[in-house]
């Protein structure tokens, strides 16, 4: 299996963790996405055509979006099932949320691009986007909180919660603090915390 | 009486659940950034969200045992003493005197923790008032709204509440009986009548009291005709002008279950308040938050 990878991409970032939660190993070919810009040129454009990071090949199966990976991996060889559980109000509350971590919460990715590389981007409106999510997120844990439930989609975390994980945890490079956001903030540690967990830059271990 | 946001009282600053034992959070108030932490002991401690190195968020850093480390630099400050007592660069050295971080009076009382950044105010708030003392106070939410403290607390302070229980079903009715004019000094003070929305003919008939307890907490005390009764509790936090921090609390007799459908209750109500007061000028009137 090969993920073309980008270390400081959270994108990427939600593939390796959720390798490393199911214990497979893989291979990584890394792109020269900054300052290179590899993904822009022809090469990369085979691979994906909308340029963009992470690429999934396994065997036959090549994928993009980090959102379809993990539904991949989860369905393919996550043997227990919890990550992404077959029943149809779990795949549909995944499925929600997996979408929420490929649009709204990418505002946070948007304002980290524009002050850690410049990317010419509105930064406050991303900003003040990333915040409305973050609101709609951070209600969601205290209200599923209430009855004893620690995840975003369930009892269990799932593929919902590692989506909507890295740029959460990133935002600060982009500005957005987290100060507002207590349930997010502990949901943050609970998933630092759980067996297998991986760091990145902009996200370290809890002890 | 009024809501007094004066600096040299102490107020709510975080719920005690929130941070465990190794765990540090932080948020403004009046401005102040403050990083709030507890040693691996529970120990809580509220300092400057400054390093005195070079002024990283310490909220950035982790705790071992009884030690903060800032994130950038890895000095470690000791919880008791605010004071750095090792520098990784420069392991023979003992940390500078002057390297101490600013600390802030704190304590915990009804799940919250207290803060006050004057050092005159060492003495704790009388609670006695604060609720029922025979009865548990229970920890809703914190929530946030972007608008200035002032105009928080006077929207708060004159809103009528519906205590959990009330039948909150389409086609509910509140009719306010009697609202005291000077509402402005006293906070609200009156009684409904509520309507069921699924059976017309059940009506139940509330008495509420608004009262400002310790300048900044507001406690909403309600019994109505079937003999129940408890409290309602906003503690207020003066972030900045632009934004104000509401902890939501509750007293009452409830069983394990009604506890969860309460806090429910009024955390949909919290929310509903949030949206009314950031959006005033979508308003008509007669909204009102509970329906
Ligand atoms: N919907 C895609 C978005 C992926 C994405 O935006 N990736 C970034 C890297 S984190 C990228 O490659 N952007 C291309 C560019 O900015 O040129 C996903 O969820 O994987
Ligand atoms: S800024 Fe904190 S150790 Fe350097």
């Amino acid at each position: 299996m090969k993920l073309y990878d980008y270390i400081l991409s959270g994108n990427c970032y939600k593939i390796r963790l959720f390798l490393s939660f199911l214990d497979i190993n893989y291979e990584t070919v890394p792109v020269d996405y900054y300052p290179g810009r590899e993904h822009r040129f022809p090469d990369f454009l085979e691979i994906n055509p909308l340029g963009q990071l992470p690429v999934l090949v396994d065997d036959e199966v090549k994928l993009r979006d980090a959102q379809a990976i993990l539904i991949y991996l989860a369905s393919k060889y996550d043997t227990s099932g919890r990550w992404y559980p077959r029943n149809p109000e779990a795949m549909g509350k995944i499925a929600m949320w997996l979408s929420f971590a490929g649009t709204e919460i990418m505002n946070s990715s948007n304002a980290r691009l524009h002050d850690m590389l410049a990317y010419d981007l509105d930064a406050d409106k991303a900003r003040a986007n990333a915040h409305a999510a973050f609101r709609i997120l951070d209600d969601h844990l205290v209200e599923v909180g209430f009855a004893g439930q620690e995840w975003i989609a369930g009892t269990q975390p799932s593929i919902a919660d590692v989506a909507c994980f890295p740029y959460v945890a990133l935002s600060r490079d982009g500005g957005i603090e987290h100060d507002d956001y207590p349930a997010i903030q502990s949901w943050l540690t609970r998933i630092q915390s759980l067996p297998r967990f991986i760091d990145m830059p902009g996200i370290h271990f809890m002890k | 009486m009024s809501i007094n946001f004066n600096k040299y009282h102490w107020f709510a600053f975080y719920a005690s659940q929130q941070i465990m034992p190794a765990e540090i959070r932080a948020r403004s108030m009046w401005n102040t950034d403050i990083a709030v932490w507890r040693e691996e002991n529970g120990s809580i401690h509220a300092w400057k969200n400054r390093c005195p190195h070079r002024g990283m968020r310490l909220s950035y850093g982790f705790i071992r045992g009884s030690q903060l480390v800032c994130l950038y630099h890895g000095w470690n400050y000791e919880g008791a003493t605010a004071q750095c007592s090792y520098i990784p660069a420069q392991p023979n050295l003992k940390g500078p005197k002057t390297a101490c971080v600013r600390d802030f009076a704190c304590f915990e009382k009804h799940g919250l923790v207290w803060i006050s950044t004057v050092a005159e105010a060492e003495k704790e708030p009388d609670f006695s008032d604060f609720g029922e003392a025979e009865q548990t106070i229970h920890f809703c939410r914190s929530i946030f709204v972007n608008e200035s403290p002032g105009l928080v607390g006077e929207i708060l302070k004159t809103s009528i509440f519906i205590p959990y229980g009330n039948d909150l079903a389409d086609g509910a009715k509140l009719k306010i009986e009697t609202s005291q004019a000077e509402h402005h000094q006293t906070g609200a003070n009156y009684q409904a009548i509520w309507q069921s929305g699924r059976d017309k003919k059940k009506k139940t008939e509330l008495t509420c009291q608004t009262e400002v307890r310790n300048n900044a907490i507001l406690v909403n005390h309600y019994k109505d005709d079937q003999g129940n009764e408890g409290s309602l509790i906003f503690a207020l936090l003066p972030i900045d002008d632009k934004k104000t921090g509401v902890h939501v609390l509750f007293s009452g007799d409830f069983s394990s279950q009604s506890l969860t459908s309460a806090k429910r209750h009024y955390a949909k109500w919290a929310k509903r308040m949030r949206w009314s007061i950031e959006n005033r000028n979508l308003q008509t009137d007669s909204f009102n938050p509970w329906i």
